[in-house]
């Protein structure tokens, strides 16, 4: 919210001459402005950073999942021309400070963001692929085959694997970064249950994700003197607190950049060990260091979205109700980190009407990487919860799965007893059934064919809470008229570049040609992470903030100022609006650089934070996923033919980057539903899908042609000055489990509880469900 | 850097000659699989004879058969009239494979090589049969053997073939032409693929190679795979290549099941049936062939044939659903067939 006190009592009004919006303000399908840079390949990467006399670093990945190091034999790699430098544990070794926690990318002024193991101080490994060598060369090649040269000598420890349902689990406080209670209990559950008339038991299983973007992870460090600059490509304030923290330098002297950041889908947020290996051997060598890391290493060593396994029951009346539900998840995790970053029982918690519940998350300690946050974590397994035992409810009692979520539809959130700052879901259910054709579904599984194919319809809720924190933006008007907004977000290819100035513009009355956004550098303020579909809800409540101050700035400079192109009016005649003041009883009118006078620019911060009625209110997101499959009845293969999704997320600031992330969400989705797992040999941990030929994101053949998004009207005044709810994660949420109810109407055989839907899991299913 | 040597040939008798003076050194053509397995450390010659360029790379009708030169590449096979003719199979193989980028690059002759798609071949910190020999045990024995083999398999090895276009070839009985030092040579494909207890035979007699990857083929160091003769075998209108496989496309085979029929007032006079990602070889079921011939081409009688091709099979840690997904495949396989060959075999509907 817009801190009031900063706003000074200025009445405002629209520029006589037009009152409409200004050109590509909120709400214009505005392609992105960095669109040009990007296709012409002139927008600078962190791996692009030209630097004089750069030198590379390539790092060694472990080929056990859990021992020790025993010895390193590092002689032919010291050898090998081009060689500058080789780290071990032992040898020349980079001393980096361990972090005691991990920390949330959720609190700007908390002590940082980083993953909770710096590898390459002691002999331990716990997971496959974790570092254990550095070498750096004069050229990428040199470094990656001096590293090839490099014989370690493992002893082989116990591996703990995180395969469903062996072994111990672990009780949990909190999830996430302590943001949340692992435990949630209403009402009288188990009675609930026991008392139930119609009683549903499933257990559901999602499996290993790994972020993967385009752009690999990579750090280029330079320093001068005691000042670090790095170009790294994540959150520019979290990668500086934890490099600073990792460094054991004040974190004033870290000057990070992530201009552009290749995709993230939450794997760019958070400060990882290769940045601190990179800067720490810049310093020691006294030239500029670029590690890269590999592809294999994007699957080893920078986290992932950890497997879950829910055991399920559900109570309810005849009629579909439901009453009771009861959860017990289990999220894997490493073996240094207690948080359970994927729960998989978090959506169900609000979701609906049930008066009982039982929700609770444990953690099963594994040798496996960093368990953070990927794209809409919790949610994706909780919807594919959540929605499932839904969709078999109403299979259960023979009720249509829409009309089964409108009688569960609760008044208030039962997680919390709040109301809603706004809850939309009817109304996209009812949207999403009418451009999708729902009424023309035949119920019966297996009755619906065409071409030969069986033919499916399947359907789920989608959730996102939006989530809100502190932004503090700059906004600046130099006397050419350039009008800039600056704050350290993060653009990770969703649109920040654009709809940034497209809130500027709004609130400045200027075109959003003039407006332009410099982020991705901590020499501006903190601002969010791209992280919870925050940064559109936060840094753009800040940059409207800003907008509304510099513009009341101008109107009292025009008015205070001893040269003030308004000086002795008073407030209340001067109207603003299309980039200019005009002063209402002459009808002079000057542009707003004119009013700088001799000032060589005007610079005013903007604050937004939660407003104090946030704490009293529920605030989520809904939207509804329909999806029509195909299978073929011989082999039981499937694709998805057709989505129909429609989407409340408050006010959409740009239909076009929206939409985008509608899509790119759903194309997330159907990779999460039926394409993409990793998986470990169990007698190693080692994995065994750490490439793109075996970890399959879904392609372009695995989407379907025939995609519908719309955006359901809502006002929500609660949420934050601008009405927006961030989006970013609400696309494809929910749709892993409407694309295992499509399979079941198509063929009539049970619901595939275990993702991702393989070709043969259809066949494996038996009518009840069991693997 | 890895520095190695590069060679270019202009011939086939020179590609011949100077592989015989560097029987270390390795061909590359298109390149699509050697040179990632350069980069990853799992083949590191020192030296490489470049023979893109030597000729070989038309195709031609030679009366009984179609020959198709081994520089040809895998775009411009799959799209050759004679091969969509009396072929089709093999284009709709070769168009299911890879993307049409790696197409437009690879030859038919490196095709028939392409390496096995196993995690311990690609991982160097792994024992692999193939890189090391058949004195050890594969990594994959026992792991993650989802995409390995259930036919031809060996208590040592159950990695399977993972090539596209070699599955309706050896269904076609296809012919492998070969240049030696000692002159030219025919292959019969189903002599060409070794099955893994042939090759620890070969091997514990002392009559490998030296080189254990080669040792997977009938190819001596210094032979030269020319050129593949495809049969005419009047199935040509009733041909299929069906491929399951873990996304829609750009995805090996978890099974692929290729069938060639010759249909008479609805009968099966002849039957042709192969599949891919479910042996150690290109897995053609003389089986299925059999039971099919004097039935009637239906669904039922294609199901109860296809029943047949678990016969022997043997699964390992995680891969036994393809004793389910094996006869579904190769029943889809054999009922497009019948259904008739599609009338553009590069670009046709999918079925699921």
């Amino acid at each position: 919210m817009i801190d009031q006190d900063e706003l000074k009592p200025i009445r405002v009004a629209a520029h006589a001459a037009d009152p409409g919006a200004p050109e590509g303000g909120i709400g214009t399908p505005l392609p992105r402005k960095d669109g040009l840079l990007k296709v012409t390949g002139t927008a600078i990467y962190s791996g692009d950073v030209d630097l004089p006399d750069l030198a590379y670093g390539y790092l060694v990945s472990a080929t056990v999942a859990g021992g020790r190091v025993r010895s390193i034999d590092t002689a032919a790699a010291r050898v090998h021309p081009g060689v500058i430098a080789v780290v071990t544990h032992e040898e020349d070794p980079i001393r980096l400070r361990q972090p005691e926690t991990y920390e949330g990318p959720f609190d700007l002024g908390g002590p940082g963001a980083f993953l909770a193991h710096v590898p390459m101080q002691d002999d331990r490994i716990y997971y496959d692929g974790q570092y254990v060598a550095l070498v750096v060369a004069e050229t990428f090649e040199a470094a990656q085959e001096a590293a090839s040269l490099i014989a370690v000598e493992y002893e082989q420890g116990p591996v703990a694997m995180w395969g469903y349902g062996e072994g111990e689990t672990q009780k949990l406080d909190g999830l996430y970064y302590g943001l949340g209670h692992a435990l949630h209990r209403r009402g009288d559950p188990e009675a609930a249950y026991d008392a139930a008339p119609v009683k549903l038991q499933a257990t559901y299983h999602t499996p290993p994700h790994s972020h993967q973007p385009i752009e690999l992870h990579t750090a280029t460090a330079r320093w001068q003197g005691d000042r670090l600059e790095l170009w790294d490509g994540g959150w520019p304030h979290g990668v500086q607190i934890g490099v600073a923290q990792m460094l054991s330098i004040p974190r004033e002297t870290v000057r990070v950049h992530s201009e552009f950041i290749g995709g993230s889908f939450g794997g760019k947020v958070l400060a990882l060990p290769h940045a601190a290996l990179c800067a720490a051997a810049s310093k020691r060598l006294r030239r500029p260091v670029r590690i890269q890391l590999t592809r294999p290493q994007l699957f080893h060593a920078v986290g992932m979205r950890s497997p879950t396994k829910t055991d399920c029951r559900l109570g309810a009346t005849e009629d579909g109700r439901v009453t009771s539900m009861i959860l017990d998840g289990v999220n894997a995790t490493c073996l240094f980190q207690d948080w359970a970053c994927e729960p998989s029982t978090l959506a169900s918690r609000h979701m609906y009407a049930n008066p009982h519940m039982h929700a609770d998350m444990r953690v099963k300690r594994a040798n496996l990487p960093s368990n953070v946050p990927m794209r809409s974590p919790g949610e994706m397994a909780s919807m594919f919860v959540s929605e499932s035992l839904l969709n078999e409810l109403a299979e259960a009692t023979g009720i249509d799965p829409v009309e089964i979520r409108r009688r569960n539809e609760p008044q208030v959130n039962l997680e919390n007893d709040k109301p809603w700052s706004s809850r939309s879901l009817l109304a996209c259910l009812d949207r999403g059934a009418e451009m999708f054709g729902w009424a023309d579904r035949d119920p019966a599984p297996g009755s619906m064919t065409r071409n030969g194919k069986l033919i499916g319809w399947g359907m789920a809720s989608a959730t996102y809470p939006t989530l809100v924190t502190n932004a503090s933006v700059d906004a600046r008007i130099d006397a050419d008229g350039r009008i800039t907004v600056r704050a350290a977000a993060m653009d990770v290819g969703t649109g920040t570049y654009t709809i940034l100035p497209q809130i500027a513009a709004d609130a400045l009355g200027v075109p959003v040609s003039r407006v332009h956004a410099l982020i991705g550098d901590t020499a501006f303020r903190p601002a969010a992470a791209a992280a919870g579909a925050m940064t559109a809800a936060t840094v753009g409540a800040g940059v409207q903030a800003a907008a509304v101050k510099l513009r009341d700035r101008l109107v009292t400079l025009s008015l205070e100022s001893p040269n003030g192109v308004f000086a002795g009016a008073v407030v209340d005649d001067v109207e603003v609006g299309d980039g200019v003041l005009r002063h209402a009883p002459t009808g002079r009118t000057v542009a707003y650089e004119e009013v700088l006078g001799d000032i060589p620019y005007v610079q005013v911060t903007g604050h937004a934070a939660p407003g104090a009625q946030t704490a009293d209110y529920s605030m989520y997101a809904f939207g509804a996923n329909y999806v029509e499959v195909e299978v073929d009845p011989v082999t039981l293969w499937s694709r998805v033919t057709r989505v129909a999704g429609a989407y409340a997320s408050g006010t959409v600031l740009n239909p076009l980057t929206a939409r985008s992330q509608i899509l790119g969400g759903i194309a997330f989705a159907v990779g999460a539903a039926t394409t993409e797992a990793s998986y470990a040999d169990p007698r190693d941990g080692r994995w065994a899908t750490d490439d793109f030929g075996a970890y399959h994101v879904p392609v372009q053949a695995d989407l379907p042609l025939d995609v519908q998004v719309e955006f359901v009207p809502e006002e929500d005044s609660i949420v934050n000055s601008l009405g927006v709810k961030g989006l970013g994660e609400l696309g494809g949420v929910g749709m892993p489990a409407a694309i295992t109810h499509a399979l079941h109407h198509a063929t009539g055989r049970g619901f595939v509880r275990h993702l991702p839907v393989h070709p043969e899991s259809l066949a494996a299913v038996s009518a009840d469900g069991e693997h | 850097m890895r520095p190695y040597n590069y060679l270019v040939a202009d011939s086939p008798e020179q590609a011949v000659a100077l592989k015989t003076e560097r029987p270390d050194a390795q061909f590359i053509a298109g390149g699509t699989n050697q040179i990632d397995l350069m980069k990853m450390g799992v083949r590191r010659p020192p030296a490489i004879i470049d023979i893109a360029d030597i000729g070989l790379d038309a195709v031609e009708d030679r009366g009984d058969t179609i020959r198709v030169g081994a520089m040809v590449t895998n775009t411009a096979c799959a799209g050759h009239p004679l091969v969509m003719q009396y072929a089709p199979a093999v284009s709709m193989a070769i168009m299911k494979g890879a993307t049409q980028q790696i197409r437009n690059m690879a030859r038919v002759g490196g095709n028939l090589l392409q390496s096995v798609r196993s995690v311990c071949f690609y991982d160097v910190a792994q024992p692999c049969v193939r890189r090391d020999g058949m004195n050890i045990t594969c990594g994959a024995v026992g792991g993650i053997d989802r995409m390995n083999a259930i036919l031809g398999t060996h208590p040592k090895t159950n990695d399977a073939n993972a090539s596209d276009m070699a599955v309706p070839m050896m269904a076609l009985g296809a012919t492998v032409n070969v240049l030696g030092p000692d002159g030219p040579r025919a292959v019969p494909m189903a002599d060409f693929f070794r099955l893994p207890g042939e090759v620890e035979q070969l091997q514990a007699a002392g009559e490998g190679t030296g080189n254990p990857e080669q040792d997977w083929y009938a190819l001596r160091p210094t032979d030269l795979i020319t050129s593949v003769d495809l049969p005419k075998t009047r199935t040509g209108q009733n041909q299929s290549y069906h491929k399951v496989r873990d996304r829609h496309s750009y995805a090996f085979a978890l099974i692929s099941g290729t069938a060639a029929l010759r249909l008479v007032a609805g009968t099966v006079a002849d039957a042709r049936v192969a599949a891919g990602g479910v042996g150690t070889i290109p897995w053609r079921f003389a089986n299925i062939e059999a039971a099919l011939v004097g039935e009637p081409a239906t669904p039922d009688a294609f199901e109860a044939a296809a029943a047949r091709s678990i016969e022997g099979a043997q699964t390992g840690t995680v891969n036994a659903f393809k004793l389910d997904l094996l006869p579904r495949v190769l029943t889809r396989a054999l009922i497009e067939a019948a259904e008739g060959t599609p009338a553009n075999p590069l670009f046709w509907e999918e079925s699921a």
